[in-house]
């Protein structure tokens, strides 16, 4: 048998050496420095004295950073929503279909991963713009869509505008949500794939075998069932979603700045870094208080499957 | 006759180049306990899903009191299913899971409630209505997945393996409750079942299915007594089969050549297509079932019965009789089931002393050998 680890402290140091050596290197340090500056002021242009003044933390409240915050969250809540909705149907139809079928479905939905983000996202640029790619597909069914009402002789009825007027998605919320599903989606689908790939399919039968309907079906049992996957899929959408800022930055042309665009400026631009480790440490409580509240529904849920009688 | 509560015409099901069920056609009376049995792959489960509305027959069709039910969707089939894994829904309490198909139906809340208490309690299950599934026994999840279908008084009961996945003395209690369920519902249960003793316990008539063909339909005792190929015969019990290198017509009677047991007059209807004359015997089989066999020690004649020798194998205890292996020669044994006294007896001969099976000729019978 395996000695416990407690018994054998200095085999268990030597093999956690590279461990804790890594954590404290690229974890705690970093942080220690973080947390101590945004108790600081800046005493010269390149100088940080830490004073242990609050002033940073109270700066968080002004009106200004609350809307920015409020803005990112609402942001990151509209696009894990839309990540959810797209996603559930999308790893449903891959854990449903043919088990030669689903490596390459799955490939389909990773591939995007393996392309460099900032690229991804200029690409995007090129499709979102005012003369876009999206834009010239909604004219080209917008002119479709007159000529079938000739044709059937209903053009003067008002129904349509004589000329499409293109969307506006750069510089929009729209557009930035647009984004950060775009590049969020794989990371929803992964986690509900898993869960509805595992799932029985004799319980949605039978839930069908007893009178209920397909939608029926869904809400009671599916989606129930599924939920352990839905929350490991938004929460693993919405945290890194809360601290983009690429996507607001390329795609909201700077109109629609999120947290971390005010964090970035005041470690550059503005050149506070203070403030802006105080709003970064900020970003990283709510991470893990979201992280925390995940684990406990975890633990509730492993709590009742262990009470086997 | 009375009209057949399940008609199944000419049910064919393929699945891309694997023909799952071969045109089975197949009625089954309403208020019986109908077992479908055969060995693992023939096609059992998806006859059964075909039933319940799963599956759809690529050829023929399934009628429910004589109107067609080919076309209804499950959800809408006065037909219920227990599934081999049970599939009771791990996220709801025993008796919300026993009100689900009421609340389908839209029943009232005081009346679901009287009746999930009625049906907890025709299986057993009072007082455990709270309790979550993965806090019951295999037996028990089994037990809500009865109640849980019956309580929609369906027309017909679907029981797939239902007892497959219990131990032994779990299994016999579940057996003779399953059978007291049935009586008590007067409901038509359809059972599908690999194990041919279940099947024989319980079912009023089996019906014989190998590679998505279906062999015979019968009660356990004809199929016992007139299997109608060595497949059947084999499956319902054991059976020897000798196979038949020829046969001849001697003076309107058969003599039957068959392996090592030499020429044979023997007295049973003369299969169709058998010419008068010496004919080959080829696709036929002689066969003894290991209970009709004796074994003595000394070579005492018996009028009526042949005799065939060899040396003691093995005995194997098994409580009420015992299986007596006999070697005729190097490749070829026969075993005998007997009772407690006699293998008693045969125990103190020691291996390699000369005994000799012997069983009645009109015990045998002449059967077409199964395809594979
Ligand atoms: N959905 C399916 N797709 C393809 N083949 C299937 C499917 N369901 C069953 N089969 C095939 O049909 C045959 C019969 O299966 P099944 O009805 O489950 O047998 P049984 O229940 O008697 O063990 C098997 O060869 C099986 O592989
Ligand atoms: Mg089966």
């Amino acid at each position: 048998m395996q000695q416990r680890a407690g018994q054998r402290p200095a085999a268990f140091i030597a093999t956690g050496l590279p461990g804790i050596g890594w954590l404290l290197a690229f974890f705690v340090a970093p942080l220690s420095i973080i947390l101590l500056y945004s108790f600081g002021e800046n005493v010269s242009l390149t100088q940080v004295e830490t004073t242990g003044t609050l002033e940073n933390y109270r700066r968080i409240f002004e009106p200004e950073i609350l809307k920015l915050g409020w803005r990112s969250i609402r942001i990151a809540f509209i696009s894990t929503l839309i990540c959810l909705v797209i996603g559930f149907p999308m790893a449903l139809v891959i854990a449903t279909s043919s088990q030669r079928a689903k490596p390459w479905l799955l490939l389909l939905i990773m591939l995007p991963f393996w392309t460099n983000l900032l690229i991804r996202t200029y690409a995007l640029l090129n499709i979102l713009g005012t003369r876009g790619r999206l834009n010239e597909l909604l004219v080209w069914l917008h002119g479709g869509m007159r000529q079938a009402l000739d044709i059937i002789g209903l053009s003067e009825a008002g129904l349509l505008a004589d000329r499409f007027t293109p969307i506006t998605f750069l510089g929009t919320e729209g557009g930035v949500i647009y984004g950060i599903v775009y590049v969020s989606l794989p990371f929803a689908i992964l986690p509900l794939y898993s869960v509805l790939e595992r799932m029985d399919t004799s319980l949605l039968e039978a839930s069908i075998d007893l009178g209920a309907g397909q939608w029926t079906t869904f809400r009671r049992v599916l989606l129930p069932l599924a939920l352990p996957g839905v929350l490991t899929a938004a929460v693993i959408t919405f945290i890194p979603a809360l601290g983009q800022f690429l996507t607001p930055d390329l795609l909201g042309r700077g109109q629609v700045d999120m947290i971390a665009n005010v964090i970035e400026r005041q470690f550059k631009r503005a050149n506070d870094w203070p403030f802006g480790s105080a709003l970064s440490l900020t970003l990283l409580y709510v991470t893990f208080l979201l992280l925390t509240l995940r684990a406990f529904s975890d633990a509730r849920r492993a709590r009742r499957t262990e009470n086997r009688g | 006759m009375t009209e057949p509560i399940i008609s199944i015409r000419g049910v064919s099901k393929r699945f891309g180049g694997v023909t799952a069920i071969d045109n089975i056609s197949l009625d089954i009376e309403a208020g019986e306990i109908f077992a479908l049995l055969g060995p693992s792959g023939c096609g059992k489960s998806t006859l059964l899903r075909m039933l319940a509305g799963f599956e759809h027959p690529s050829d023929g069709s399934v009628l429910l009191d004589g109107k067609d039910l080919t076309r209804l969707p499950p959800n809408r089939r006065p037909i219920n299913m227990v599934f081999q894994s049970y599939a009771v829904f791990p996220h709801m309490t025993v008796a919300k899971n026993v009100a689900y198909g009421l609340e389908m139906e839209r029943t009232k809340r005081s009346e679901i409630r009287t009746r999930v208490a009625q049906a907890l309690e025709q299986v057993q299950l009072e007082g455990l209505g709270d309790r979550r599934p993965d806090q019951l026994s295999g037996g028990q999840r089994q037990r809500v997945a009865v109640a849980r279908a019956l309580i929609k008084r369906p027309r017909v009961l679907l029981l797939d393996e239902p007892l497959s996945a219990l131990d032994a003395k779990l299994r016999d209690a579940m057996r003779l409750e399953l059978v007291k369920l049935q009586e008590m519902s007067g409901v038509t249960f359809i059972i599908v079942t690999h194990d041919q003793y279940e099947a024989m316990a319980l079912a009023d008539r089996i019906a014989v299915l190998e590679n998505g063909c279906l062999r015979q339909v019968d009660t356990p005792r004809s199929l016992y007594n007139n299997p109608v190929d060595a497949f059947v015969a084999d499956f319902i019990g054991n059976v020897h089969t000798f196979d038949v290198s020829k046969i001849d017509l001697v003076e309107g009677r058969m003599r039957v050549h068959a392996d090592i047991l030499g020429p044979l007059m023997i007295d049973k209807p003369i299969p169709e297509g058998l010419l008068p004359g010496v004919q080959t015997g080829r696709g036929r089989v002689l066969t003894i079932r290991p209970e009709s066999i004796g074994i003595k020690t000394g070579e005492t004649y018996v009028p009526g019965h042949l005799t065939v020798s060899g040396t003691m194998g093995d005995i194997a205890f098994q409580g009420q009789h015992s299986v007596v292996e006999i070697r005729i020669n190097n490749s070829r044994s026969i075993s005998a089931i007997v009772d407690d006294a006699t293998a008693r007896e045969l125990d103190g001969l020691g291996h390699e002393t000369t005994v000799h099976a012997h069983w009645a000729v009109a015990d045998m019978h002449l059967l077409e050998s199964s395809i594979n």
